[in-house]
């Protein structure tokens, strides 16, 4: 079978699932106790009458199913819904937040490949006590949440020694321009995609070091070093090549783990993205983003798997 | 004729551990095909190991002897002296052309390493397609996978990978063993052509006799970590004359019997629990008391204290 009939196959499946998830988000959240007027009003003492016209502007007299089908309607037409929390639709306020949260991840992903990848072959090659110590910290690290480390991060470096800021992806008196605008955005990012990066990191480097320890013990390196490779070559040749498909798919299936880590992350350190858009949207009881939230999240992690699907057989044309 | 790979009193040993080979001497001549021949865990691979200066496991080293190349002990060089002849000078082949394959490059990548460890980086797809040209392969293969290969034209592609750069000796760990017996003839037969005509030295490991009784000119028969007997090869298979290499005929020879080969009682032994005097002797029809307490030496090209001069 053609990659690109696999990949369009996987795409179609890919539509039933996420239907699936759109439902059982809708009946969760409907299930919750409050609603969007109940946090609205709060403590305030308001009328019963005037509750109850809010309930039907919002359509929320309506039973569960017409809600439901309503609410797919929408989506079918690629309609997320209006926010009433923050008074836009909810694709505008989405939208603006999605910038933020692509630069964390996107970081925090690329630090957490390049020196996993890195420090799992230096492992692999060196054994020894640099093999334990990158074996336990990779097993240290995992064993920490992203919050906690966020806060203890914030601890040492913004409350404690003052070097870099805590809260926020950029000064509240703006951006400057330029180059030190880029400098100053660098030291906004670095603790938040730090914390983010750590588990994933150590994840990299773990699978890494695994694999590179039985492709280094194979066969073919044997006989590529009988040929004359030196142990440079034979890394960066075989060892790398044969564990990339095995790290790409650590990497492409926990993309839910980087993602869930990213809302306590942007929660933690005021990151403006969608995740702490989704933090603020569960306090306001606020449906349509949640749901539109969560959804993206679901379709995220979706084509992450199927991206790495793709990838591994890319690389290994003996997947069939 | 001057040998162009000489193997002199090799000892190969477990660091902390048992010696697997105990004073081997071997001389493989330019142009011509050496046999070594011998049982599982007689010591075969780690003497071809140790001429590649490469072994399986960090705790395996050579503990004593000399192994000459050309005139120069190869012992003493440093670790980037040796990692520069492999290849360019002792090229190896081994046993299971699809383990010792990477499965994710294709033919030509392999053999292009070859010539990229030694530097030479120009004009690559001719070198290949020459390469491939050597062992009877189409210029088409250089693209193929190793799981898109037949077992036999996987064995050539290692075949042209170790023999690009044009060595002075090959060593070819039991290149047959693992594919069936009418492909096997096509393989020796290129071992035999490029010995001939490049004045390559072969030396080969096998458990066939008749591999051997085909294609060497001499044939050096190991047991248990030992040299039992050396001889040219129409001489052994006239009249061997360890009992263990008659042993080891007889098993095969025996055309009414459809014995499979090495029928004889009993194994190697390990290499922990060696047995003292001669290691064959706890199989030995002819044994008497010298034998279990001293080693007989090597003698006219038989290590036996029964053996008729
Ligand atoms: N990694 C290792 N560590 C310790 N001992 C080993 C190791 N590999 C092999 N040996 C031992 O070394 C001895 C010689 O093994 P070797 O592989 O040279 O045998 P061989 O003659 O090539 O056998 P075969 O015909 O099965 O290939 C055996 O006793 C074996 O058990
Ligand atoms: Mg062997």
């Amino acid at each position: 079978m053609s990659l690109l009939s696999y990949t369009l196959r996987r795409l179609l499946h890919a539509i039933p699932l996420l239907l699936a998830v759109a439902v059982l988000n809708f009946c969760l959240i409907a299930a919750a106790p409050g609603d969007p007027v109940t946090a609205l009003i709060g403590d305030f003492p308001a009328p019963a009458e005037y509750v109850a016209k809010m309930r039907q502007d919002y359509g929320l007299d309506q039973p569960l199913p017409v809600r439901l089908g309503r609410y797919l309607q929408h989506l079918a037409s690629l309609d997320l819904g209006y926010s009433f929390a923050n008074r836009m639709p909810v694709s505008t306020l989405v939208a603006a937040r999605l910038g933020a949260t692509l630069k964390l991840t996107g970081t925090a992903l690329a630090v957490a490949a390049v020196l996993g990848v890195a420090l799992g072959l230096l492992a692999a090659r060196l054994g020894g006590w640099v093999d334990r110590l990158v074996r336990f910290g990779a097993t240290l690290s995992y064993a920490m949440p992203e919050f906690w480390l966020g806060q203890l991060l914030i601890l040492a470096f913004a409350i404690g020694l003052g070097w870099l800021p805590s809260q926020g992806a950029a000064p509240l008196r703006g951006a400057a321009a330029g180059w030190a605008g880029f400098v100053e955005g660098l030291r906004y990012l670095l603790l938040p995609a730090s914390a983010l990066a750590l588990r994933y990191l150590a994840l990299i480097a773990r699978i890494t070091r695994a694999r590179a320890v039985e492709v280094l013990r194979a066969d073919y390196v044997l006989a590529a070093r009988a040929r004359g490779a030196s142990e440079t070559r034979v890394l960066l040749d075989h060892v790398l090549r044969n564990a990339a498909p095995s790290v790409i798919t650590v990497i492409g299936y926990n993309a839910g783990l980087l993602l869930a880590g990213s809302a306590l992350t942007e929660t933690v350190f005021g990151w403006p993205g969608i995740g702490r858009l989704l933090f603020d949207s569960i306090a306001a009881r606020d449906t349509p983003t949640m749901l539109a939230i969560l959804l993206m999240v679901s379709a995220s992690v979706v084509i992450a798997n199927l991206l790495t699907d793709v990838l591994h057989r890319l690389l290994d044309r003996r997947v069939a | 004729m001057t040998a162009v790979l000489d193997i002199d009193a090799l000892h190969v040993a477990v660091a902390g551990g048992p010696t697997l080979v105990d004073g081997i001497s071997l001389k493989v001549t330019a142009g011509q095909t050496l046999g070594l021949v011998g049982e599982s865990g007689s010591g075969k691979s780690m003497t071809a190991y140790a001429v590649l200066g490469l072994f399986p496991a960090p705790a395996i080293r050579v503990t004593g002897g000399a192994i000459r190349l050309a005139g120069t002990d190869l012992l003493g060089l440093p670790a980037d002296a040796r990692r520069r002849l492999r290849g360019r000078q002792i090229g190896m082949v081994f046993q299971d052309p699809s383990s010792f394959l990477d499965p994710l490059l294709t033919a030509g990548r392999h053999i292009a390493e070859a010539f990229r460890a030694h530097g030479i980086t120009t004009n690559m797809p001719s070198r290949v397609q020459a390469a491939l040209a050597r062992v009877d392969l189409p210029a088409s293969a250089a693209a193929r996978f190793p799981h898109e290969l037949s077992g036999g034209q996987r064995q050539r592609v290692l075949i042209a990978a170790a023999l690009a750069l044009d060595p002075a000796v090959l060593i070819a760990d039991e290149p047959t063993t693992a594919l069936d017996v009418t492909v096997q003839a096509g393989i020796l037969e290129v071992l035999r052509r490029e010995a001939s005509a490049r004045g390559l030295g072969v030396l080969l490991i096998t458990h066939d006799l008749g591999v051997v009784a085909e294609n060497c000119a001499d044939v050096a028969v190991m047991y248990a970590g030992r040299i039992v007997e050396q001889a040219e090869v129409r001489r052994l298979f006239r009249a061997p004359r360890h009992p263990y290499t008659q042993g080891l005929l007889a098993s095969v020879l025996d055309p009414g019997r459809d014995a499979p080969p090495f029928a004889m009682p009993g194994g190697v032994p390990p290499a922990h629990a060696m047995p003292t005097g001669c290691r064959f002797h706890p199989r030995c029809p002819l044994v008497v008391a010298q034998c279990r307490t001293t080693a007989p030496p090597m003698r006219d090209g038989v290590a036996c204290w029964r053996a008729e001069a």
